[in-house]
């Protein structure tokens, strides 16, 4: 009897386990932005100087970051022609709001000290210029890593924010 | 029972994983296909031709052996592909649905024109004297299509393209479209990679004393436009000293700059390139 009752358990384990995510995900996605494609625009630093490998590690990661972890059916670059011509574009703006360059040897002498921070503001836009979303996301690196590694945590987070909050039209 | 039990569970914990895991395969386009030149007045009953594919932002040469004569191979260009890019190979799947894998001869970024850059204006100076600089050895630490993070190469400038040469192949951009490009000073462990990290565990404080050892290097960052108008930017870290030289070589290839490097200075002091980058 007790073997039935942790037979009976296990498989309910499983069942939920495969069956769980996806009604998860489901019920997420009614919730979410639909647009086909995505144009991310160059990071703008403004007044804050940031150096330009920050500002290409930024762009890059993100780039990379989307096209892993969005879903959208086509992600553009910064002046791409091919993306005039999509009706329901969305445009990916970011401005950096605040940076801090620390340094790689203080985090390794110090350990509490010398992290390098970035904190950017993402707004979305739709074709008419409206925004449909705007969030502060930021990057860090505390312990490992040199200081580029902000950028690929904002980018990872950045890629993040556009999953949650954004479907593909006629994805999935 | 236990048993029986353990299996149930491991299959359960790892069920969520399998739905994630995704083909590698993309959509690749015939570009161009010329008769390979190794085999150019032979015999042979199998010709072999590069076929350039372009696969998202890059375009891979390709060897491939065809059976079938001259008039198929060329009649191929602008047909699309599924195609899974590996480091030395590319895969496809044919029409009957066997795959092959192909040999990459050499890779371009996008952005790169095939044609030489002999149609430029004649007041570029590098159509004067056309200039070949000794190969510099670099660290490609992230941008460069096709290209993983942190890989390590030579940089050569040749005939108006940036060359970046690395395992047996090539990447290129053409010099003419790179749109900015900066120099900065840094600074990097002595003790790099998985051995660094390890080393920082070492006890009564030694790894932060090895931590300490650090040589310079000199950054150099590009932005170029691909073909579509597209913006790319690639960071690059080389030998201390090299960036300045290599920058104005660029420049007086016909590349853009938005930093004018003061004449004897080795990197970029403007404000926009923060002075001290100690990491």
């Amino acid at each position: 009897m007790t073997n039935l009752k942790i037979l009976t358990s296990s498989c309910l384990f499983a069942m939920m386990s495969l069956v769980g995510p996806h009604l998860h995900a489901q019920a997420k996605n009614t919730d979410k932005i639909r647009a086909s494609a995505l144009k991310v625009e160059m990071i703008q630093s403004g007044e804050i100087k940031l150096p330009a490998e920050f500002q290409v590690g930024l762009y890059e990661n993100l780039m990379q970051q989307l096209g892993k972890k969005a879903s959208f059916m086509h992600v553009y670059r910064d002046g791409d022609r091919n993306a005039a011509n999509v009706p329901d574009l969305v445009v990916f703006h970011s401005t950096v709001r605040g940076f801090k360059q620390g340094s790689e040897e203080t985090r390794q002498v110090a350990t509490v000290a010398g992290a390098t921070s970035i904190t950017i503001h993402c707004q979305f836009t739709d074709n008419q210029g409206r925004v449909v979303l705007e969030q502060d996301v930021n990057g860090k690196v505390r312990l490992f890593g040199d200081n580029l590694k902000a950028t690929y945590d904002f980018a990872k987070k950045a890629a993040g924010v556009v999953s949650e909050n954004f479907s593909a039209v006629g994805g999935s | 029972m236990l048993k029986a039990m353990s299996v149930i569970l491991i299959c359960g914990a790892a069920s969520p994983v399998l739905p994630q895991s995704t083909s590698q395969y993309k959509v690749g386009v015939i570009t161009a296909v010329q008769l390979h030149q190794g085999v150019v007045g032979s015999n042979s009953s199998a010709d072999s031709y590069d076929v350039s594919l372009k696969v998202g932002d890059v375009t891979y040469v390709v060897l491939y052996t065809l059976p079938y004569g001259l008039q198929t191979a060329r009649s191929a260009t602008g047909r699309e592909f599924l195609v899974r890019v590996g480091e030395k190979t590319i895969t496809f799947n044919n029409i009957q649905g066997t795959s092959s894998d192909l040999p990459i001869e050499s890779l371009t970024a996008a952005g790169t024109p095939s044609d030489p850059p002999s149609e430029a204006p004649s007041t570029n100076p590098a159509n004067v004297t056309p200039q070949q600089r000794t190969p510099i050895k670099s660290t490609e630490i992230i941008g460069l299509p096709g290209v993983k993070e942190k890989t390590e190469g030579t940089l050569t400038i040749e005939d108006g393209k940036l060359y970046f040469a690395h395992s047996g192949t090539k990447s290129q951009i053409a010099v003419a479209s790179i749109k900015d490009v900066v120099t900065a000073d840094d600074s990097q462990r002595v003790i790099r990679g998985t051995i660094g990290t390890i080393t920082m565990f070492g006890p009564y404080g030694s790894g932060r004393v090895l931590s300490m050892f650090r040589s310079k290097i000199d950054g150099l960052t590009i932005q170029y436009r691909d073909d579509d108008g597209g913006l790319h930017g690639v960071v690059f870290t080389m030998p201390v000293g090299t960036a300045g030289s290599f920058k104005q070589e660029l420049i007086a290839q016909g590349a853009h700059t938005s930093v004018q490097a003061l004449a004897n200075a080795s990197v970029d002091s403007s404000p926009q390139v923060a002075a001290e980058k100690k990491q």
